[in-house]
């Protein structure tokens, strides 16, 4: 068994990082055969919370999906980035700090992907009114939904993992993770002044073009934005509050869902069609996958390893947490980070129980959420989201943006990404580090 | 009823390296709207329809939510068409489209456009050479006037700026 779960793993990993084969096809195949070979049961498979499916992560990554879906229809992104270009007054460098605080906010509430599917063609717009190169905005972009993901726990997916796995709520990333972002940001953008802010000027009359547009021509249904902000603003409102009041985040965002489905008076067979169901069934694969993985004694392995390299104690992790940013920034960069944080979840759970002694399956919130512990949890967010910016294969989001500029006629090579991505990679990684020591180790302020 | 009886031989061909104006120019004389990319031997290599000249001139990223930003666009359609005035044949041209061979039943002709929404499908033989094409209208006037009482003729055009 052990060696038939290693099997699986290792060629779904191998795959998934070729791409040869769609990830999907390669997560439902590798789940097929786990459960096929009895590496781990049906019944462990969709039942059971150390092995199985994490359906808290399902169901939240669906609802958010349908009430983002609801949103786009009603043109609200494509009218807030007409907005902005004309705040700037067609200004391209103020452009494009602001497309990147849109977009950073907007993939810190919503999704990474359909922020910057949204806002890849009003960038592509604006360039071609000003003139000017369309490329370091849409890097830029990619960036920004990158790092604002990682500001909040339904940003990013892998931030929905972590969450699920060691019980944290909205606010504990809120309190620990948006300031970390917020700084990195404001430094990036600093960065970004120094190398953009005197290179980007165009003639008056190009800017005219800019203000010219017509931005409330964006808005395609009044009321149901109207609707949709509201039901986002008590969505949100309850991730707040779904520690306080003992929910799951999955079952708040569920609610705001199926309220704004039913109050849209859109059909739920077109919503529903535009979930997008490969990212679903990728995760279901990818969990049974390593629940075989846990059951037959690999990642305790795994966990033994990495014990001996870091030497974590009960009360300070501080190696630990260092060696899992980097490590997670460095896997994340090169593979999906989903199947990275699906991999690590278990692995350090296994591992409290080791430093602990505890006994398998024994450990409590205590235990997960000790004091000692949460800058690893960080650590793995933090790494796991801004590593996505390392490479253009490195995030969902840089994958489209790459896609949709080549479309327009300005191909990103692979070599220009790495140009402004792994810069920006290595300086956020760097500050969030600077930010975990300083923050936990020197002023221990959990 | 073979494809072969009722199909046009009569067609627009254009070389892959044919610009945009003469493309257009070809189209614009021609019913249906579609010219056909053939290489020396009359290989079929891709079609040119009216519909893909004007999608070439709409940048990938325009939509009719970003088009109702304008409140006038002519300026930005007259840049556009300045961008496409280099493009050939053979980058506007659609590579992947289905087609007949012309031994094959009028009944496949007529579900294969009423499935897929076809106007016209190219006829060619087993090494891809040009022989015909066949259209909705083609294949309506012979199923009438085959398979019914009455012949369909001429209707007449009303011109309504007369009107």
């Amino acid at each position: 068994m052990f060696w038939t779960a290693t099997s699986i793993f290792l060629v779904a990993y191998a795959l998934i990082i070729s791409e040869k084969i769609h990830k999907t096809k390669v997560a439902m195949f590798g789940a097929a055969l786990t459960l096929i070979t009895k590496v781990l049961l049906q019944d462990e498979a969709f039942n059971s919370m150390d092995l199985g499916v994490d359906w808290n992560v399902i169901f939240l990554l669906i609802s958010m999906m349908v009430i983002i879906n609801i949103m786009t229809k009603t043109g609200v992104f494509q009218y807030v980035a007409i907005k902005c270009a004309k705040v700037a007054k067609g200004e391209p460098f103020r452009i494009m700090i602001l497309f990147a605080i849109i977009t950073a906010v907007g993939s810190a509430f919503l999704d990474n992907v359909t922020t910057v599917l949204l806002l890849v063609p009003v960038t592509l717009l604006i360039a071609e009114q000003l003139e000017i190169n369309p490329i370091p905005y849409l890097i830029t972009e990619a960036l920004a939904s990158n790092i604002g993901g990682t500001a909040t726990l339904i940003g990013d997916p892998p931030n929905i993992m972590i969450a699920s796995k060691a019980g944290l709520s909205f606010m504990d990333f809120i309190f620990h993770l948006t300031p970390a972002i917020i700084i990195i940001f404001l430094f990036w953008m600093l960065a970004w002044k120094v190398l953009f802010g005197k290179r980007l000027h165009v003639r008056e009359d190009l800017k005219k073009k800019v203000m010219s547009l017509q931005e409330n021509e964006q808005i395609t249904d009044s009321a149901l934005l109207k609707k949709s902000l509201i039901i986002l603003g008590f969505t949100i409102l309850g991730f707040m509050l779904h520690g306080f009041f003992h929910y799951e985040p999955a079952t708040v965002a569920l609610m705001g869902a199926a309220t704004l489905l039913l109050v849209s008076g859109e059909e739920p067979q077109s919503i529903l069609a535009e979930v997008e169901w490969p990212t679903i069934f990728f995760f279901i694969g990818l969990f049974i996958i390593i629940g075989g993985i846990v059951k037959v004694g690999l990642v305790e392995d795994m966990s033994r390893a990495m014990i001996a390299v870091t030497n974590p104690q009960p009360q300070d992790m501080t190696i630990l947490a260092m060696v899992m940013l980097w490590f997670s920034a460095i896997c994340s960069a090169i593979v999906d980070n989903i199947p990275f944080v699906a991999t690590m979840n278990p692995l350090l759970i296994d591992m409290i129980h080791k430093i602990y002694g505890l006994q398998s399956g024994t450990a409590t919130a205590e235990h997960i959420q000790h004091m000692a512990m949460m800058p690893v949890w960080w650590s793995l967010a933090l790494g796991a989201c801004l590593g996505g910016n390392g490479s253009p294969i490195g995030a969902s989001a840089n994958v489209i943006v790459v896609g949709l500029s080549e479309k327009a006629g300005y191909k990103i090579s692979f070599t220009q990404f790495l140009k402004y991505g792994v810069p920006v990679m290595i300086m956020t990684v760097f500050l969030a580090m600077i930010y975990i020591y300083v923050r936990y180790y020197l002023l221990k302020w959990y | 009823m073979d494809v072969s009886e009722c199909m046009r031989t009569k067609l627009v061909l254009a070389k892959p390296d044919c610009d945009y104006k003469r493309l257009l120019c070809k189209i614009a004389d021609s019913v249906p709207r579609l010219a056909y990319v053939v290489d020396d031997n009359y290989k079929l290599l891709g079609i040119v329809s009216a519909v893909d000249l004007l999608k070439v001139i709409l940048p990938s990223y325009m939509s009719v939510g970003l088009a109702r930003s304008f409140s006038d666009g002519t300026e930005f359609l007259q840049k556009q068409v300045e961008r496409v005035k280099d493009k050939r044949a053979e980058d506007i041209m659609v590579k992947k489209f289905s087609f007949l061979h012309p031994h094959h039943q009028l009944l496949k002709a007529d579900a294969m456009i009423a499935e897929k929404g076809f106007n016209t499908l190219p006829v060619i033989d087993e090494k891809g050479k040009l022989l015909g094409e066949i259209t909705r209208l083609d294949i309506l006037v012979n199923l009438v006037n085959n398979c019914s009482d009455y012949n369909v003729d001429d209707a007449g055009l009303v011109d309504l700026s007369l009107l």
